[in-house]
């Protein structure tokens, strides 16, 4: 069984990428693979010119690729605040400097506090994440990745789960990170969103790539309708 | 009451605070838990016995060198760590309690069952420790290790460790990368609880397997669980709860039983952490902290009230 299947993708410095599919595509394998979850068993993933194959998780972070997740997980007993500073050490873990710099300098309070202000979320602060609304948490989570500095971000599902406005906000959120210079590479069901938003779609199926192009393009095309809709044919 | 035994207690308590902090780093912190803490104390005891006792060495070297040693098989230990997770490290390092006391028991070298006698007490300029320099020794040994502890967890060590607590893969995508900051724990826990058991086994003259058998592991348990994390008012429960209750003779051991029981049941938190969340509620963050960030963000005029 494989769960993906000569997957080949180009994502451009710069530009904003949706990978949709049915469940079960394969697309949050795709991601696990690309940040370094898990190995693949060949092929290459080149990011900021160099292999990332066979690297840690940590390490590419460090290189400045960071994630959300499709099942929430922010550090649920922390505050708010401490989510996104635990972001912003990920050059410091892995030095000794991790033994003398504190979290509540105020230069790393200042970066967080800013951060947090992108996200609109001064209000909780101070408040363990872990007790908010799945549509805070969200937020937290992506101020978190924010925090790492990425040149890449990877966001699983970012809107799943949360209201009309709250996706709305997260668009805003997405596309004001995209201007700062962030490359953007997201997985998403809502297609309000995913249209919205993105730049260019890849479509996965079964572990492979069926499609890829505009938004207009691919709310098109026949092999994708099929995917989502299946055939015309009975089986 | 007399002043020796006043101060056999007191040595206890402070070194059962030095061990609960230990453990503190492991648990509490680094979210590793450990049910074979008794093994670090019992290797601190033990270098240290070996290369006093054995080797000849005098105290301060081998002090330097036992909390060296603790410290280094706190890290090999860890390992395990590297590849389970929740309750399979329970499990294993239940499994390294009893390795090491086998080992003490088995392996001549090890003195056996009947331990290793005549430890040295430290001794300055010639002049040997009384009991009494021995308490303020030990003291001062407490205060070194409180304080460590509170600048440690005033650093981004604390927050490696605290994302590794709370979400392994988050911690990883954060850049916190769980092998070293599992090995950081041990080693730290190590280190500390081999001091533990150099401060022990000199002020006790003897070692023995028994000593650090696993019911001891459970003992130290019992005080980071009931203080709560990151305090040490546990330790202090724990080491003077079963004197406090002499009066009760036969039936000692069962009301300290309940006692903890109880507390573990209405106060989740630990004693500490729930006495707090009744004064000040729930905050994360505690209130220093806030009022900190409050200061620098409001400084920029950025801050929303709550």
């Amino acid at each position: 069984m494989q769960a993906l299947k000569d997957v080949s993708l180009d994502v451009e410095v710069g530009e904003i990428r949706a990978i949709i599919g049915p469940n079960g595509a394969g697309k949050t394998t795709l991601f696990n693979i690309i940040n370094g979850f898990l190995r693949p068993d060949s092929g290459t993933i080149v990011f900021d010119g160099k292999s990332i194959v066979c690297v840690r998780p940590s390490e590419i972070a460090k290189r400045g690729l960071a994630r959300t997740f499709q099942i929430v997980k922010v550090f649920s007993n922390l505050s708010v605040l401490e989510n996104v500073l635990a972001g912003l050490g990920v050059d410091i873990y892995p030095s000794l400097e991790a033994f003398q710099r504190s979290p509540f300098a105020k230069e790393y309070v200042e970066k967080a506090w800013k951060i947090i202000e992108t996200l609109g979320i001064e209000k909780y602060a101070f408040v363990a994440a872990g007790t908010l609304p799945l549509g805070l948490q969200k937020k937290v989570e992506v101020a978190r990745a924010l925090a790492v500095k990425p040149k890449l971000l990877l966001l699983d599902e970012p809107v799943s789960g949360l209201n009309d406005l709250e996706t709305q906000e997260m668009i805003d959120v997405v596309k004001k990170i995209n201007q700062s210079g962030v490359t953007v590479l997201f997985i998403e069901h809502d297609m309000h969103f995913t249209v919205n938003i993105a730049q260019r779609i890849t479509v996965l199926d079964y572990g492979v790539k069926i499609a890829e192009g505009t938004p207009e393009e691919i709310t098109k095309d026949s092999r994708v309708i099929e995917a989502y809709l299946g055939s015309e044919e009975v089986a | 009451m007399s002043l020796d035994y006043f101060l056999t207690v007191s040595v206890f308590s402070m070194i059962n605070m030095i061990l609960a902090s230990s453990l503190n780093i492991l648990i509490g912190y680094a979210g590793q838990v450990s049910l074979g803490h008794a093994a670090f104390f019992g290797i601190g005891a033990y270098a240290s016995a070996i290369l006093t006792v054995k080797l000849g060495m005098g105290y301060w070297p081998a002090l330097l060198l036992s909390v060296f040693i603790s410290g280094l098989i706190g890290l090999l230990l860890g390992l395990p760590a590297l590849r389970v997770r929740e309750d399979f490290l329970v499990l294993a390092t239940i499994g390294v309690n009893f390795v090491v006391v086998s080992v003490f028991n088995y392996v001549k070298f090890f003195g056996g069952p009947y331990g290793i006698l005549g430890l040295p007490r430290p001794s300055l300029f010639g002049h040997a420790f009384t009991t009494r320099e021995y308490a303020l020794y030990v003291f001062l040994w407490t205060l070194v290790v409180v304080f460590l502890v509170r600048y440690l967890s005033n650093t981004y060590l604390k927050l490696g460790f605290d994302a590794l607590r709370e979400d392994e893969d988050a911690a990883e995508s954060v850049g916190v990368s769980s092998p070293r900051y599992k090995m950081y724990a041990f080693a730290i826990a190590g280190l500390l609880a081999g001091l533990a058991g150099n401060l022990w086994a000199h002020y006790m003259t003897v070692v023995f397997p028994d000593n650090f058998s696993f019911p001891v592991s459970i003992g130290i348990l019992t005080m980071v669980v009931i203080g709560g994390v990151g305090t040490l008012i546990g330790a202090i429960i724990v080491t003077i709860l079963p004197e406090v209750l002499r009066f009760a003779r036969d039936y000692r051991m069962l009301i300290y039983g309940l006692i903890i029981v109880f507390t573990m049941f209405f106060m989740p938190k630990g004693i500490v952490g729930s006495i707090k969340g009744l004064i000040f509620g729930d905050t994360p963050l505690g209130k220093k902290r806030v009022e900190k960030v409050r200061r620098i963000a409001g400084a920029q005029g950025r801050i929303a009230g709550r």
